[in-house]
């Protein structure tokens, strides 16, 4: 042990979260100037590429997290006032909250996927009658009913939706990642709780995991709008 | 040494250097004496300062060297009447600096509004620079592998690439842009000084980059240099194999061999009529279509043992004329 | 021979002869260590490997540019054209020297060893963090060795788009921008352990004013690690991604924008450079401060000139991209910036000078680096001007006259400097000497090999010669000629300081506890020190309180003042 006291360190823990959390953002700052730039250019690709995006799906991850954040946030109480229950709970329920957000991000996924709207040059919708009915109305209205004249109108020499997707899908991955991770610790954190590892001096592993939760939380409030809701 | 360079610098700027000197090619555009002359006070602010810390440093290396006797003083640890001096005075210096550059600057972008600016389509591509005439008498009908200009009229060039990113370089111009795919860059000038002068590509594009060189000529008149472009670029005029041998010298030499040595690409020799494995195992007879598919679209098919990398053309009818033409003229 | 040394039986210098460097062995134990000083040292000899094989391309390639004439394509070597083993040279060259030396270089080995011991404490914050920096740097390193022996690279270090992503799958590619990840989180890792170890284990009674500008300068380059560096790593990751799946970011063909490629690769890789100068610009301010024996002229004024480098260097990126395309308004504003980055490093340089006014100063090897750093980076530095300034920047962009600036800069101040610390805190880390004479020969030897190498460059790069060309046409020849024996000659040197380095270690005289006579606290230990860095308390004093030490005949170097020991207190009567 080389810090004087123990606050020293649980400070030295917290203020290196702190920064991992400035590169994180800086992290995903790159992808939303890249969404930025794109939006810029080719403001009729997000236009279009938004009828593919389910807001009610978003919407429903967005509540999931927001409660997991709170769950987070109360994990640390609860690790503060050495309530186990309360811990082993919190931390139990923030765990399946990112779980049930995994398996929203998973149905959304494997949608698209299945109609063949993805990124970049893998672009290619498999059949008119599966695009999203306002879309489909929409292209009607355009004389364009057919998947092949849709493909033409959306695709590479069209509109160029697949860099929608391909920014889509990195930016949810990239942020998908982070909850698996997220995953990963609170499943580490529940074996130490059991393990009655935590008490009112030391509790820095809770307190920093729910930081790291924080801002993957707080990027997906960002992204849910910028990708989901804004037409 | 700096400063010995320094004195040949200064003669840069004087009219009778501009055949070019220690530092620079010839000026033979119209921003060229400018921004050498920029450069000339910017190598005198540095050698004013380089002087100054390389001497003092010096002098206190020998003043004030550890020997017998010698001992440290302790003097102020810091002045900041001193300090801000030494900070507000470069800054000023500096900010002159970025005035000449910004004047320079908007002059290299700006083509004049009150007179006719014609119009050059460049493409750069793996490795060969091509330029289009777009404007009277040509109107896009000329293209050649040398760019030909006449001198002290004002050209816009517009510049686009089919596959990486290349540049245009005219060192005796004093300009440069990049090419690149999918988007499409400006650039003006007006030459000074006829002559020939080199053009480079300075951005890197593979194997060839430094290969890809090409000639800028600097006409004294319109005559001359109408003459040079059909002379050049006028290939409809020629026999088809002649034309065929003319394209292949331009674009194709690089990469394809017509003696049966393998390349970056495959020879040509007796390529013509024969079936080639393609890279998925398929097999393709090398006719007008696939000559045509691979000349527009080289990455559709690639023919088995070579790398994907082909820049894609497109021609005019007469163009593939001659290239069918000249490929079957290499059939033994 | 530092001052007469004799010959003693270690331990005389300072107790036990227990010390970090046989406190345990095998190498397990090497492998599994949480110890500052062994990690760093594990990096020293990493990052000098990489140099070395940096530095054997740029030899492969120089020797190729001798003679510039084009060559038959059926000129084969090793199975590939002359042309394509010149653009894998230069590529490798250039990627192994920025990600695997001089980017990790100072901060992770001499960083590492010198600041914990600066600040009197027993280790980095996060002593764990450290190691796993450095097996990130090992995994980087392997994948580096992949791309070597799976044939190489010839992308560029910069990796532009379409060229290096729009090809066939490229196994070399893949494993390249992977390790540039990895080797990015390794950068990021290390930069955070500092931030925090600077906040949180300074002792009692020093202020971030009294810590030595080494460490200032640390600081600065921390905050750009962890600021900058996950743009590149989330650049190339993109990159990956597109490279194998054809995403349509960054290439055209696909949708994407090849110089939003550039702006993110900048956004790094500008304030990468301040990564790379920073380190060197604090070892410049010990050396300079110790060898005239004088406090540092304005620590704060260098000190915040670091922060200000660090903070102006995130602005400037634009300037990579003059002729790119992007808007002249763009260009403008930052060649505008670009200018402001020459204050603080002015500051800098006018501070140094006025360092050594009235001090003694003793030419010892360490001192020579820090001379030749002021003339080195005085002319990287004031290069840069010419290239600030956006009107002759269109002609000097991608022209020799930039690979002579940032060598100037990169390899002239920051390699210089690297040797420097080295030379510096060699006593420290190995418990031995070197043979004085040999490394002013070397000293020598990489000075004048540079000048001739780079010099040349700047007027061949005014006159027009293109960078990355593997021929040229004969007007260029003298001044490749130059170039060539320049390297040629800083090769001998760098040769030559391996040797009688490498000699040091097994056979040097043994080392002083502190024989310069610098007073920042990592003296005060033993050389080399105990596994625990100190064995008797650390008296805390500001770093440029050199009164408190006297020199000692017996030892051959300098002790603290028996006041000073017995009072626990600094006797300087000057503060900043």
């Amino acid at each position: 042990m080389h810090f004087d006291t123990l606050h020293n360190q649980f400070q030295a823990g917290k203020l290196g979260m702190w920064l991992f959390l400035g590169q994180e953002v800086l992290f995903f700052a790159a992808l939303f100037t890249a969404y930025a730039v794109y939006r810029g250019n080719h403001t009729e690709m997000f236009h279009y590429g938004q009828f593919f995006l389910n807001w009610q799906m978003g919407a429903a991850n967005t509540i999931v997290l927001l409660f997991s954040s709170m769950t987070a946030a109360w994990s640390v109480r609860c690790a503060q006032l050495e309530q186990r229950k309360g811990l082993l709970l919190t931390i139990a329920v923030t765990w399946l909250c990112a779980a049930t957000f995994m398996i929203i991000k998973y149905f959304e996924y494997t949608h698209k996927i299945h109609v063949g709207s993805v990124w970049g040059a893998s672009f290619n919708i498999h059949d008119f009658s599966e695009l999203p009915e306002k879309l489909q109305k929409l292209l009607t209205e355009q004389g364009i009913t057919t998947t092949e004249a849709a493909n033409a109108k959306l695709g590479k020499d069209g509109l160029g939706l697949g860099t929608f997707f391909a920014v889509y899908f990195c930016m949810t991955g990239l942020h998908g990642i982070h909850v698996l991770v997220g995953m990963g610790l609170y499943a580490w954190l529940f074996v130490r709780a059991l393990k009655g590892s935590f008490n009112r001096k030391y509790y820095g592993a809770v307190d920093n995991i729910a930081l790291y939760w924080h801002i993957v939380d707080l990027i997906w409030i960002f992204l849910f709008p910028l990708l989901y809701l804004i037409g | 040494m700096t400063s010995m360079t320094g004195l040949l610098g200064i003669i840069g700027s004087l009219p009778l250097a501009r055949q070019g000197s220690f530092w620079f090619p010839p000026q033979a555009s119209s921003v060229a004496a400018g921004t050498d002359l920029l450069y000339d006070i910017i190598l005198w602010l540095c050698v004013a300062f380089f002087v100054a810390i390389c001497g003092a440093t010096a002098l206190f290396v020998v003043k004030y060297r550890k020997r017998p006797g010698h001992k440290e003083e302790k003097t102020a640890t810091h002045n900041l009447m001193m300090e801000v001096t030494w900070s507000v005075v470069p800054l000023a210096l500096l900010m002159v600096v970025f005035g000449i550059s910004m004047y320079w600057y908007l002059e290299m972008i700006n083509p004049p509004k009150d007179e006719k600016v014609y119009d050059i389509t460049v493409r750069g591509q793996k490795w060969v620079w091509s330029f289009k005439y777009d404007g009277d008498p040509f109107d896009g009908q000329m293209v050649t592998p040398t760019l030909h200009v006449i001198k002290d009229q004002p050209y816009r060039l517009v510049m686009d690439s089919p596959d990486v990113i290349h540049s245009m370089y005219l060192p005796a111009f004093r300009v440069k842009q990049d090419c690149v795919p999918g988007r499409y860059n400006k650039l003006w000038f007006r030459p000074t000084m006829a002559g020939e002068f080199p053009l480079y590509c300075t951005e890197y594009c593979g194997d060839d980059h430094s290969n890809m060189i090409t000639t800028v000529i600097v006409h004294e008149d319109a005559n001359s240099w109408r003459d040079a472009i059909i002379k050049e670029g006028d290939l409809k005029n020629k026999p088809p194999l002649e034309r065929g041998q003319i394209i292949y010298e331009r674009n194709c030499k690089t990469c394809h061999t017509v003696d049966g040595k393998k390349s970056t690409g495959p020879s040509f020799k007796g390529i013509w009529g024969k079936e080639e494995e393609m890279s998925d195992g398929s097999k393709v007879l090398v006719d007008e279509a696939y000559v045509r598919e691979s000349l527009n679209e080289p990455g559709k098919r690639i023919v088995k043992g070579y790398p994907n990398s082909m820049t894609p053309f497109k021609f005019q009818d007469h163009e593939y004329e001659g290239i069918f033409a000249y490929l079957k003229s290499l059939k033994d | 021979m530092a001052g007469g040394v004799v010959e003693k039986p270690a331990g005389a210098y300072g107790g036990s002869t227990k010390n970090y460097l046989n406190e345990t062995r095998g190498i397990k134990n090497w492998l599994i260590t949480l110890d500052h000083k062994r990690i760093a040292l594990m990096y020293l000899v990493a990052v000098t490997s990489a140099l070395l094989l940096g530095g054997f391309f740029a030899i492969a390639l120089r020797t190729v540019l001798w003679d510039g004439a084009v060559r038959d394509p059926q000129d084969l070597f090793l199975g590939l054209r002359i042309e394509q083993m010149y653009n894998r040279y230069f590529t490798l060259h250039g990627a192994v020297m920025v990600f695997l030396f001089i980017i990790p270089g100072i901060p992770a080995s001499l960083g590492n060893f010198v600041l914990p011991m600066q600040l009197g404490a027993k280790d980095l914050a996060l002593p764990r963090l450290n190691l796993m920096s450095l097996y990130l740097y090992w995994i980087g390193a392997i994948f580096f060795v992949g791309v070597l022996a799976l044939g190489g690279l010839d992308t560029g270090w910069t990796l532009y788009p379409p060229y290096s992503l729009g090809r066939d799958t490229s196994i070399p590619l893949i494993l390249a921008l992977s390790a540039v990840f990895i080797l990015g989180f390794s950068s990021i890792l290390t930069g955070l352990n500092f931030i925090v170890t600077m906040h949180r284990l300074r002792p009692p009674g020093m202020g971030m004013y009294d810590m030595p500008l080494f460490l200032w300068a640390l600081y600065a380059t921390s905050l750009i690690q962890v600021l900058a560096t996950p743009v590149i790593g989330l650049t190339l990751g993109l990159s990956l991604i597109e490279h194998v799946f054809h995403i349509g970011i960054f290439l055209p063909e696909y949708g994407g924008d090849p110089v939003l490629y550039q702006h993110f690769f900048w956004f790094y890789s500008h304030p990468a450079v301040y990564i790379m100068i920073l380190p060197a610009m604090g070892v410049q301010s010990e050396l300079i401060a110790t060898f005239s024996r004088k406090h540092v002229f304005g620590y704060k004024a260098i000190g915040w000139s670091s922060i200000a480098i660090a903070v102006i260097g995130f602005i400037v990126w634009g300037h990579h991209m003059f002729v790119a395309g992007q808007s002249p308004a763009a260009g403008l504003i930052f060649s505008f910036l670009t200018f402001f980055v020459a204050i603080p490093s002015a500051i800098k340089v006018f501070n140094w000078v006025a360092t050594m006014y009235k001090g003694s100063i003793e030419l010892k090897t360490p001192m020579l680096y820090g001379l030749a750093f002021m003339y080195l980076f005085g002319i990287g530095g004031l290069t840069g001007l010419f290239l600030a300034s956006i009107a002759n920047n269109v002609h000097l962009h991608d022209t020799y006259f930039v690979i002579a600036h940032f060598h100037m800069v990169m390899v002239g101040s920051t390699l210089n400097a690297f040797f420097g610390g080295v030379h510096y805190w060699w006593p420290k880390m190995t418990g031995r000497m070197y043979n004085e004479t040999l490394a002013k020969i070397a000293c020598l030897l990489v000075f004048v090999g540079f000048n001739l190498a780079f010099m040349p460059q700047f007027v061949a790069g005014t006159r027009g010669m293109p960078r990355r060309y593997a021929n040229y046409s004969d007007e260029f020849t003298i001044f490749h000629q130059w170039s060539t024996v320049g390297a040629y000659i800083l090769g001998a040197g760098v040769l030559l300081q391996v040797i009688y380095l490498t000699h040091s270690w097994f056979k040097g005289a043994r080392a002083p506890k502190n024989p310069w006579g610098a007073a920042s606290l990592e003296w005060q230990s033993d050389s080399p020190p105990d596994f625990h860095n100190f064995t008797k308390p650390v008296v805390v004093m500001a770093a440029y309180d050199y009164e408190n030490w006297e020199y000692d005949a017996n030892t051959g170097g300098y002790e603290l003042r028996k006041e000073v020991v017995e009072t626990g207190r600094s006797i300087a009567t000057v503060h900043n």
